[in-house]
């Protein structure tokens, strides 16, 4: 089980629109996840629960290092782009929780 | 496919040419909310206000922005989505044509899980085929959204999801 946090500027909109096509993915791969959104804001708070963060480059910087694991996407809505960027993240970091 | 044909039925669709800059862009893009009285003028501010602030990130895939601030912000009366296609393609930044966009989708919320709905929505929207960004900067009125939307509305095309 990985717990993802996607993360945007105020936690409404493009975090929420991450998540939702994240869900999607975790559930097409095969991926056990619990994936929830907020703002960047709020992050702080939810990262001692976080495995993994997505979030779009302009977030990446401004979100506190931790030992979370960070992957970036330019393109929330290019399911081929968001599911590499997912799976070049878990392969690396969590292999054990792919069953491709 | 049931966006867009709610979005013209609520009013909630606008077509222009082009724009001086992107706050002008953004105004317009809010304006079927005013009408409605979804939003007030304040939550226009507060969205143009947090572009200057953080930059364009509301620009999250080529040629496409969703304009919106907080849930609950000041101004904000209803739970709802707009839409704005512009011919010429709005610069948010002068170095960086990433950041250009064509399509607007205005994002207001004042009730969670109707939002949650709503973005469901412009996700299964968005995502239904790699056609739909083209289909939609090629619509020049609201018949054209009411035709793209008949094209995907099969089951067939209809990506199948759970409520999750």
């Amino acid at each position: 089980m990985i717990n993802i946090l996607c993360v945007c500027g105020n936690g409404m909109g493009t975090s929420t629109l991450l998540k939702i096509n994240v869900r999607k993915i975790c559930a097409e791969k095969n991926i056990e996840a619990n994936v929830e959104s907020c703002s960047f804001g709020e992050a702080l708070s939810f990262l001692p629960n976080t495995d993994l963060i997505l979030t779009s480059p302009e977030w990446a910087d401004m979100i506190p290092a931790t030992g979370c694991v960070m992957a970036t996407t330019e393109n929330l809505i290019d399911v081929p782009v968001v599911t590499e960027t997912l799976l070049k993240a878990v392969r690396e970091h969590f292999p054990d929780e792919l069953k491709e | 496919m049931m966006l867009l044909r709610e979005l013209v039925e609520k009013n909630r669709v606008c077509f222009h040419h082009s724009f001086n800059n992107w706050e002008d862009a953004i105004r317009a893009a809010c304006q079927p909310l005013l009408d409605d009285g979804s939003i007030e003028q304040a939550y226009v501010d507060s969205i143009i206000a947090t572009v200057h602030k953080y930059g364009p990130y509301i620009v999250f895939a080529p040629d496409v922005a969703m304009p919106h601030s907080k849930q609950g912000a000041e101004g904000v009366n209803n739970t709802a989505i707009s839409f704005m296609k512009v011919e010429e393609p709005v610069r948010f930044l002068e170095d960086n044509r990433d950041k250009d966009a064509r399509l607007f989708f205005t994002v207001c919320a004042v009730d969670q899980d109707k939002h949650l709905e709503n973005m469901e929505k412009l996700s299964e929207l968005l995502t239904i085929s790699p056609d739909i960004i083209g289909d939609l900067l090629d619509a020049k009125d609201a018949k054209d959204l009411l035709l793209i939307d008949q094209k995907y509305d099969n089951p067939a095309s209809k990506i199948t999801k759970d409520k999750g």
